[in-house]
């Protein structure tokens, strides 16, 4: 279990990127921050993972507060993040690298999990020669071969196409119901928040809060016809109008 | 395949400089000028050149200084360059000089270090220590400052301690730069190993070329000069093979080093 | 907190450190001097005063002067060749792929080694350092007008052609304004080289200029103006190429511009109109 207590992150130019931010996420949770730019989502990840310390509060990790990264999460990076210089199976193998796991284990975990995002047979590819759909399973791959609780997803799937995104949440799904694990998931697509999570927080910016906290009651297994589904539309209508007026409170200063 | 590609790769510098020498051989037939001899009589000297008294002595002199020379400059080049990008005491303390140096005529040192020097090997190997490590420099510092903050906070989530983070991440992101760095510095170093020794007169490679110069003796003269453009052309040749070789997986094609 | 990253701490150390390593190097020198110097190797205040002294020795002035007639000559036919070539062979495919593999050829050889050929062909005169300038000069010039030439983007070339300019128009309006930016950067860099073969042809040609004076310094055991006339080189080498770094502004000054509006106009946003 995942506590967010109390968290602030202000910066030296007085910014309020994170105020006082309270948050559980249980385990195996599926949880997406979602809101516009500036509202600390992005932040309050790298907190999380402890990338970034908080000015005010702590995160605490199953009892012990948590101020540094750690094998029990793993970040998934928007723009993927992946070394050009190295393999996809080199690239999928270097967070267990990081945590000196002996060669021919890591190698083999590494195969393992480029086989469970389907890239089987890219392994030897450069980053340049895939797609950027594919780089990013690479990117997945990874930070699911340090077998980690949680997973830390920043806008993975941002800078994709709308297909490929719509693939790659339908895998990531998929995936999950064989592994399950607690994923906190930054998104400002709330049609991706609602289909992937069981938990969506809605937050606002200046300063960076919490604005309002959703259930989302769809069962699962969720497949890609949930997306027309009523519940769905409700919901994704609903998050619209909430995010609209964080959107709007922000552009009119009030 | 790679036996083929290594002849491809060759093969366009010498189709290149076809055209040249036919035009060459034309002029010299024509006898326009005395300083364009027909390819045949410059080829007959060949012998005379290499087999003369001073050559070998001159051309194992010349490598020498060189070898001695560059390394040094890619010794301190790369380990200064690094420090500067990572130490910011360091930039702030040398960065002024750097750019001073960098555009400054390194050929009028020459007079200077001979000064210093003395009249031989050891102002050769300093002439050719500066004309090169400024470049060395200034590419691996901007190699090295290149490392992309998105990765090395990548390898952060990871649990990359920082002497890993620099191994893994910052190094070998810095190789496509640094490697433009040395081919660069190696030109450099090849003129400045020549007209350093043009300059004495009496040492190495450089010094038989003026020595045949003031001889007159047109055909032998470009004899040698061939043979010092080609180590000069060879070199960097080979050094951009090598770049090609280590940094393949660099997308851009063709980046143009600092100060290229 | 950070301290030192801001105010008073930051800019004393930005200025402090450069002058301590300096004035170390500087120091350094010295002892050396005293140490296991010789006659060649003058101390710092017997420059500097030879420096000062320099523009009173009679043959200074004329040396310079046809030293700076080569160098200015030698640019100038440099840049008359360079870059209407450039143009040229920038906008011929084959030209460009042919022309752009020697010049990278002659960016990478030992120039010098060519001096002695151009000294039988020219002799000393004046017109042989011209030739040196240029020799040097010209490969940089051309690479970079080629590129730039070369590059100009497709879609204004397209755009040009649907509006039916063409040739010389197409040249005047389009391509050599786009490729303006290249260009000023062959210059400066074209200007460091034109310096450069300027030192060689004074060095190995010494015949007239301040290469006779270098050689003439040495020779009588004045070591301490050889020195000075080395500072006065690197000065005219840094003022030469300052100038044309001045020229590129005026005429890029466009660049400039749009750089200040924006600042401007984000400055205004941030503080939320409240103006400052």
């Amino acid at each position: 279990m995942i506590e967010v207590q109390n968290v602030s992150k202000v910066y030296s130019d007085g910014t309020r990127a994170v105020d006082n931010v309270n948050l559980v996420i249980r385990d195996n949770e599926f949880v997406s921050l979602i809101g516009p730019s500036g509202c600390g989502k992005t932040t309050l990840l790298k907190i999380i993972d402890g990338l970034l310390s908080p000015s005010a509060g702590q995160i605490v990790i199953n009892g012990y507060p948590v101020a540094d990264p750690g094998p029990d999460r793993g970040v998934v990076f928007q723009d993927f993040a992946l070394m050009p210089w190295a393999t996809v199976l080199e690239n999928v193998a270097f967070g267990l690298e990081m945590r000196r796991v002996p060669r021919a284990e890591r190698l083999h975990r590494a195969r393992e999990q480029i086989r469970a995002v389907g890239l089987d047979g890219f392994a030897d590819r450069l980053p340049k020669q895939l797609s950027g759909g594919m780089q990013q399973r690479v990117g997945l791959a990874r930070a699911l071969a340090v077998d980690p609780d949680t997973l830390l997803m920043d806008e993975p799937f941002g800078a994709l196409d709308a297909q490929t995104r719509h693939l790659l949440q339908e895998d990531l799904v998929e995936l999950l119901e064989n592994r399950p694990k607690t994923v906190v998931f930054v998104t400002h697509d709330m049609d991706e928040a609602v289909y992937l999570s069981d938990r969506v927080v809605i937050m606002s910016p200046h300063p960076g809060r919490v604005v309002e906290e959703l259930d989302v009651d769809i069962e699962r297994p969720r497949g890609s016809g949930v997306r027309k589904s009523r519940e769905f539309v409700n919901l994704t209508d609903y998050v619209w109008t909430r995010l609209r007026d964080a959107v709007r409170t922000q552009e009119t200063g009030a | 395949m790679n036996r083929l590609l290594r002849w491809q790769h060759r093969l366009p510098t010498l189709t290149a400089l076809a055209p040249v020498f036919l035009l060459w051989e034309v002029v010299g037939r024509l006898e326009i000028s005395a300083a364009v001899p027909r390819l045949g009589e410059i080829w007959d000297v060949v012998g005379i050149v290499v087999s003369q008294p001073g050559f070998r002595e001159a051309l194992v002199g010349s490598l020498r200084s060189f070898g001695i020379g560059f390394g040094l400059a890619l010794l301190i080049g790369i380990g200064v360059g690094a420090a500067m990008a990572m130490f910011k005491p360091v930039e702030e303390a040398l960065n002024l000089y750097v750019n001073m140096f960098m555009g400054a005529p390194m050929a009028a040192f020459v007079p200077l270090l001979v000064a210093i020097f003395g009249v031989g090997s050891g102002a050769i190997v300093a002439t050719v220590f500066i004309f090169s490590v400024f470049i060395v420099l200034v590419n691996t510092y901007a190699g090295v400052r290149s490392a992309s903050e998105v990765l090395l906070e990548m390898a952060r989530s990871f649990g990359a301690p920082p002497t890993k983070r620099f191994l893994k991440i910052v190094l070998p992101n810095a190789m496509p730069l640094l490697l433009t760095g040395v081919r660069l510095g190696f030109s450099r170093s090849v003129s400045g190993l020549i007209l350093g020794e043009m300059l004495i007169v009496v040492v190495g490679f450089g010094g038989l070329i003026m020595q045949t110069g003031s001889s007159f003796r047109v055909d032998q003269l470009w004899v040698l000069i061939f043979i010092a453009l080609s180590f000069a052309l060879l070199g960097s040749r080979f050094l951009e093979y090598v770049q090609r070789r280590v940094v393949g997986w660099a997308s851009t094609q063709g980046r143009k080093g600092a100060y290229e | 907190m950070t301290p030192s990253k801001s105010g008073w701490g930051a800019g004393i150390r930005r200025l402090g450190l450069p002058i301590a390593f300096g004035l170390t190097v500087a120091f350094a020198w010295e002892v050396f001097v005293r140490t296991a110097g010789t006659f060649a190797t003058p101390t710092i205040p017997r420059i500097l005063g030879a420096l000062v002294r320099l523009p009173f020795e009679p043959e200074f002035w004329p040396s310079l002067a046809t030293t700076l007639l080569a160098l200015l000559i030698g640019a100038v036919v440099s840049v008359t060749i360079g870059v209407p070539l450039g143009v040229i062979v920038g906008r011929v495919r084959t030209l460009e792929r042919l022309i752009s593999s020697y010049v990278a050829m002659l960016l990478s050889v030992p120039l010098s080694a060519v001096v002695p050929i151009v000294i039988i062909l020219f002799g000393i005169r004046l017109t042989a350092r011209v030739v040196v300038v240029v020799l040097f000069t010209l490969p940089i010039l051309l690479s970079n007008v080629i590129t730039g030439v070369s590059n100009v983007p497709r879609n204004l070339l397209e755009m040009a052609a649907s509006y039916g300019c063409r040739g010389w128009h197409l040249a005047r309006r389009v391509i050599i304004p786009s490729a303006t930016p290249e260009i000023f950067a062959g210059l400066r860099l074209g200007a460091g080289r034109a310096v450069i073969g300027m030192v060689v042809a004074e060095l190995i040609i010494i015949a007239a200029g301040i290469g006779k004076l270098i050689d003439r310094y040495s020779a009588t055991y004045r070591m301490e103006y050889m020195y000075a006339i080395i500072i006065v080189i690197l000065l005219i080498s840094a003022l030469f190429i300052h100038l044309v770094g001045v020229w590129e502004r005026r005429v890029l000054w466009w660049r400039e511009a749009g750089t200040r509006q924006r600042i401007l106009r984000g400055r205004s946003h941030v503080v939320g109109g409240e103006g400052r």
